[in-house]
């Protein structure tokens, strides 16, 4: 199983663009990433708080709704949150047009 | 029983009574000298000791839910990474001044007198311009016409933006060196570092926040003249790993390396662009003079990828314009076994028959890039193709064109009648601007730089030493396009 883990990671990793991926367990602590240390933990604090609130707002507006994806673009990245009950998926990948 | 005894009679002297005498005497002590010492106590420091060994808490992971989340997952984000033709965004225009949406001359600075009329005056022009990080410093750079060596003090004006968002007319601060300055560029990401290269081939990085006797961080002198310069990161999520990259007529681009203080540099690497020894010039038979002459490789402009790191774009005095690659680059003759000379030629383009003056690279599209030349023409390039995708000609004279903050159509630049000119890149048309109307100037030299934060705000840098302040409400442009 642990061969399988790496394997999807390494997958999306070799994905065009794609910077760097982080997977985070239900608290916010890293899990997985092929990021450094700094940023790793930078960006999980950050990205799952913003998860767990784009979520609730999801919930908020519609109590049988739930979030499925997270898609932030900015001027440098683009940033793909993947939630579930206990993990979130990271994906940091370059803009492309 | 009773006894009678007789004592004789004593008698006493009488005596006049006698003062007694009394000595005042002070007793002398010291001065009282009162005296503040000040008691010099050790320096203690704490120095935590682990005695006990930490159990470090290991997160516990479920690697049969993790593989099964990401098996799960994998499809969602593959469709979102492949996902390149997304309209999500297509009419999102960032809008940062709603306020006011018309084309304005915001201010206008003479830092040379346009009116008087001596030698030194006329023979002065701006040579460079360049905002810092923080978007509120401007550094703008003099230099004079010189036959051979120079002689003249180089100057750096340095204008901060005042509360309303404009310059002062006197610099707020200068600079001086001992050659004229040619180029100036701010740090990417530390807005108190300027770099710059003077005409007598030295480089400079000042920190302007010093006082004017530690101005200078540090200077690297080389030989060649200096024709460009310009900072870049290899690693735009961290913006850690920043290069200072010059090159010079002699044809090479030097990447240099700062330590963490930015006191010291070393050369990274360096590169030498190479002529195409077989020209796929259709016309160059014609010619008696070589094609290796001709095709001067004196590199006087180059940008990297915003996308691609390690992918770069030159333009040479010749008119060459080459993609160049940092990667697996072959090793020339030329170089030494501690300072490395390497051929960075991936691909050459349809060059242009006259000095390329600007090549940029757009910084939305990846395969995208734009070159102007002294041959009146502007080319958009997509990369891998060789033929330029479009060609946009001017008549008269030329000023570098740049790509308008967020589009991927529209490019812009300071046009001869004196106002900045907006060009669609698919039409290759002027885009109509019926707000302004200027007396036209001939021939004005001048290049542009976008306020790095505010990006309606550009500056422009004529050379006969006039500083004007524009603001242009780009979202109007993609409203157009939309």
């Amino acid at each position: 199983m642990a061969n399988e883990v790496e394997d999807t990671l390494k997958r999306i990793q070799s994905h065009k663009g794609v910077v760097g991926i982080i997977v985070v367990n239900s608290e916010g602590i890293p899990i997985k990433s092929t990021l450094d240390n700094t940023t790793t933990v930078q960006y999980a604090g950050l990205i799952s708080s913003l998860s767990d609130k784009a979520r609730s707002v999801v919930r908020d507006l519609d109590p049988s709704n739930d979030l499925t994806f997270l898609r932030i673009r900015s001027k440098k990245h683009e940033i793909m949150v993947a939630p579930d009950k206990e993990f979130i998926l990271m994906v940091i990948q370059n803009p492309t047009d | 029983m009773f006894g009678v005894k007789h004592n004789e009679c004593v008698g006493f002297e009488s005596r006049w009574t006698v003062k007694k005498v009394y000595y005042e005497g002070a007793t002398q002590t010291p001065l009282y000298v009162a005296k503040n010492a000040t008691t010099e106590t050790n320096k203690t420091e704490e120095v935590q000791v682990q005695t006990d060994n930490i159990e470090s808490k290991s997160v516990e992971v479920d690697v049969d839910k993790l593989a099964e989340f990401l098996t799960n997952m994998y499809p969602k984000v593959k469709r979102e990474l492949d996902d390149l033709t997304s309209r999500a965004f297509n009419k999102y225009k960032p809008q940062t001044d709603f306020g006011d949406t018309s084309r304005k001359l915001l201010q206008t600075i003479e830092i040379i007198p346009q009116n008087e009329s001596s030698e030194q005056v006329n023979s002065a022009k701006l040579s460079s311009l360049s905002w810092n990080c923080s978007a509120k410093t401007l550094a703008v750079s003099l230099s004079y016409t010189h036959q051979s060596w120079c002689y003249d003090p180089g100057q750096i004006l340095l204008f901060i933006l005042d509360r309303d968002d404009k310059l002062p007319v006197t610099p707020s601060k200068k600079i001086s060196c001992d050659s004229c300055v040619t180029q100036l560029q701010f740090h990417p990401s530390k807005p108190s570092l300027l770099a710059g290269s003077t005409y007598s081939g030295a480089i400079y990085l000042w920190n302007i926040q010093n006082s004017e006797d530690e101005i200078i961080q540090m200077k690297m002198s080389r030989t060649n003249d200096v024709s460009y310069m310009d900072w870049i990161t290899l690693d735009h999520v961290t913006m850690d790993i920043v290069f200072l990259v010059t090159a010079s007529l002699d044809g090479t681009i030097t990447l240099w390396r700062f330590n963490s203080s930015y006191t010291c540099a070393n050369i990274y690497e360096r590169y030498k662009i190479k002529a195409p020894l077989m020209t796929e010039r259709k016309h160059a038979k014609t010619r008696k003079t070589s094609v290796r002459n001709e095709n001067g490789v004196g590199v006087t402009c180059f940008d990297f990828s915003k996308h691609l790191p390690d992918m770069f774009v030159v333009g040479t005095e010749g008119g060459l314009v080459v993609q160049c690659s940092t990667s697996k680059p072959t090793k020339l003759k030329g170089g030494t076994e501690t300072d490395p000379l390497y051929d960075p030629v991936y691909q050459y383009y349809q060059h242009h028959e006259g000095q390329v003056i600007s090549v940029q690279f757009s910084k939305v599209r990846e395969d995208v890039f734009m070159t102007t030349a002294m041959d009146l023409q502007t080319r958009i390039y997509v990369i891998g193709q060789e033929e330029a995708a479009r060609v946009i000609f001017f008549e008269n004279s030329v000023n570098p064109l740049y790509w308008v903050p967020n589009e991927k159509h529209f490019i812009f630049g300071y046009g001869s009648n004196g106002i900045i000119q907006v060009y669609n890149v698919i039409t290759g048309k002027i885009v109509e601007n019926d707000e302004i109307k200027k007396n036209a100037s001939s021939n004005l030299q001048a290049m542009c730089y976008v306020n790095p934060v505010k990006t309606n705000v550009i500056a422009v840098g004529m050379k006969k030493g006039v500083i004007e302040l524009w603001r242009i409400p780009w979202i109007l442009l993609g409203n157009m396009h939309s």
